[in-house]
């Protein structure tokens, strides 16, 4: 209920709040319907929703349920083979009760694939998130500071970014040892510097502009400068850099598990589990299409997502 | 500026990287969590053997004096036995790294002219179908993870299979099990085979690498032809371009000449990137497809925890990516007039 206080209408907040932002609104809209009119975009968005459904849902869709174990203090999935419905058998080809077949110890890979979903989001959060943030960060600091500060973090930016990331990626998995959470530190430590790079750019160019200038003549802080000016205006690329690399993390993390340092045997993993089916490959095709096919589904639908963002949001393709 | 100045300049440049480089290669031999004397003897291995290879490598010596050791190996040479086979480090490398650059030249080869042929007739045709598939290869080559497809390519050309059974590929290796390998030379089978005058062997080993090259290069080729399209719509747009035409210059070299010649830099920066991806990639493909490169014997040395490996290996594939990058640099220097060589 809202207070009748002086001239103020009911929902006067409100109001106010459509008055001050008026340009900002329209602005929204416009950017809403370049949006719905870029098909890809759009196909991009329903991929990825679909994938986060299949992850939140997957109990409900799945006609086989894992069972938790405690493997040394870890707790690891199990797949067990009394709950299908009727009697399991191994590598059975595709069929209605199987959709995706059955792998060597009979269990059903159309469960698994679904429980996939969440672990590969997952991983793609817990990566792109903080890797965003610390490379912004970095590359926010640099471009403004400039001087020695600068100098420092572009030169370590650089160096990380003279190796190959998955070959980096690689070796730190390999020192710290094969878990989920040891790939996620590892994505971490190869994906920031992209953004530093990335913000460092935007920042530079930015800070000359005239609105900067203008601001900073009227006495804004630094910090301020910094943080209302700057850093807004430089937001937009990152979005869409973290959309892209949520497909390539995916991507990249499914593959450190192909290679045998992501997640254990036996995980609902897509990487892992394509790699399980390369030892039946001959035998069961299906074991190493299925999960592929979720991994490509994915990815394409944060690239296109991500291909979308940049042609709205780049303000030379803007009217 | 002159040319030879800035090659000198990137030169120099380099120096920090590479020893950048090194750190964070110690940094991540310290990070092993287990006694690399216990992983290289084994866990039978006598207490004074322990005390005697702790000696030998300099592990309990403090860290900054175990880096300068470390350094002054990796500048003579000496670059320690593998984990995983024992022979020196530089030796498995300079066994296994002709095989991966066959492998990766192969890919290459094939990525990088028809990614820039399928770019820029896409960029000609705009929205016609050749523009509609090329863009749908694009797409396909980022999203489809490589071991994927490496797999999905075995699996269409396995006899064995109903699914298609075309049986005209190895799927395994370099060469037919059943022939000498020629001489080695360059330590290509495919020029070695050429050298040596052997059909036979040329043939194999070509055969043996269509499948991992399109592999390799399939996801390359999807990235310069992205780079390719979009830097030659934009030049294409130019009012230069038009002027060519107006003044009756012949399509094609309004294309080759006018169009190409200034979109190259969009698409030679990506091909420089692509070097690093293309190792990245050798190290599924020759797993998946039994290659016996740097790539398989990274892996190898990933699960074993074998650091002189990794360290060597880490360090030879950042010389030739930053190396591979310096090149492309030079080389679009040298072919663009607008490029300032004072900038940073």
């Amino acid at each position: 209920m809202a207070v009748e206080t002086g001239k103020q209408a009911p929902g006067g907040w409100w109001r106010d709040f459509l008055e001050d932002h008026a340009s900002r609104i329209s602005e929204l809209k416009y950017t809403l319907f370049l949006f719905r009119k870029n098909r890809l975009a759009v196909l991009g968005l329903l991929l990825i929703l679909l994938v986060v459904a299949i992850a939140f849902l997957a109990p409900y869709l799945a006609v086989q349920q894992p069972t938790y174990v405690n493997i040394n203090g870890q707790l690891q999935q199990r797949w067990q083979f009394h709950d299908l419905p009727g009697d399991y058998q191994v590598f059975l080809g595709p069929s209605l009760a199987h959709p995706f077949g059955t792998d060597n110890f009979g269990t059903d890979w159309y469960s698994k694939v679904l429980y996939g979903a969440s672990v590969s989001l997952e991983v793609g959060l817990l990566v792109v998130i903080p890797a965003s943030l610390i490379g912004s960060l970095l590359g926010l600091v640099a471009g403004f500071k400039g001087g020695i500060i600068e100098e420092v973090v572009m030169r370590i930016t650089d160096i990380f970014l003279s190796i190959p990331s998955l070959i980096l990626a690689i070796a730190i998995t390999a020192v710290l040892g094969r878990s989920i959470e040891h790939v996620m530190y590892a994505l971490i430590i190869t994906w920031w510097p992209w953004y530093t790079r990335l913000v460092r750019g935007q920042v530079l160019s930015i800070k000359e502009r005239q609105f900067v200038e203008s601001a900073k003549s009227v006495g804004a802080s630094p910090t301020r400068l910094m943080l209302r000016h700057v850093l807004p205006n430089s937001v937009s690329p990152v979005i869409v850099q973290a959309s892209m690399d949520f497909g390539y993390v995916i991507l990249t993390a499914a593959g450190l598990g192909f290679l045998g340092l992501g997640a254990p045997p036996g995980t609902a993993e897509w990487g892992v589990m394509i790699s399980e089916g390369l030892t039946y490959l001959f035998n069961a095709w299906w074991m190493s299409v299925f999960p592929g096919i979720a991994i490509v589904l994915a990815v394409l639908g944060f690239n296109l997502l991500g291909d979308g963002l940049r042609d709205i949001l780049d303000p030379r393709l803007r009217r | 500026m002159k040319l030879w100045e800035y090659v000198v300049r990137r030169l120099i440049a380099l120096v920090p990287v590479i020893i950048g480089v090194t750190v964070i290669a110690f940094v991540l031999w310290k990070a092993i969590p287990i006694d690399p004397a216990l992983s290289y003897l084994g866990s039978k291995a006598r207490p004074e053997q322990i005390a005697q290879f702790h000696a030998d490598w300099h592990l309990d010596d403090p860290l900054p004096s175990q880096y300068l050791f470390y350094m002054g190996r990796l500048v003579t040479g000496n670059w320690g036995p593998s984990f995983v086979n024992h022979f020196p480090v530089l030796d498995n490398l300079a066994t296994f790294l002709p095989a991966t650059l066959e492998l990766t030249i192969a890919a290459m080869l094939f990525a990088l002219p028809v990614g820039i042929y399928l770019g820029i007739v896409s960029a000609m045709k705009r929205n016609k179908w050749v523009d509609h598939v090329s863009r749908f290869i694009a797409i396909l080559g980022v999203a489809i993870p490589i071991y994927w497809l490496g797999i999905m390519l075995k699996i269409f050309f396995h006899e064995n299979l109903a699914v298609v059974g075309l049986n005209i590929l190895p799927l395994d290796g370099r060469l037919d099990p059943t022939l000498v390998p020629p001489p080695t030379v360059t330590g290509f089978y495919t020029i070695d085979s050429v050298l040596a005058l052997n059909l036979t062997d040329f043939i194999s080993a070509v055969a043996h690498l269509l499948l991992p090259a399109f592999t390799l290069g399939f996801a390359q080729l999807a990235i310069i032809l992205r780079m390719t399209r979009s830097g030659m719509l934009e030049v294409l747009g130019q009012d230069y371009i038009r002027t060519a035409r107006a003044k009756g210059v012949p399509e094609r070299d309004v294309i080759f000449r006018h169009g190409f010649r200034n979109a190259t830099n969009a698409t030679l920066t990506v091909a420089g990137l692509t070097v690093g991806s293309a190792f990245a990639g050798d190290v599924y493909v020759e797993s998946i497809f039994s290659w016996n490169g740097i790539g398989k014997y990274f892996l190898q040395a990933a699960l074993h925890a074998g650091f002189t490996d990794l360290l060597g290996y880490l360090f030879v594939v950042t010389v030739f990516y930053v190396s591979a990058n310096l090149v492309i640099d030079v080389l679009y220097a040298a072919a663009d007039p607008q490029v300032r060589l004072g900038g940073s």
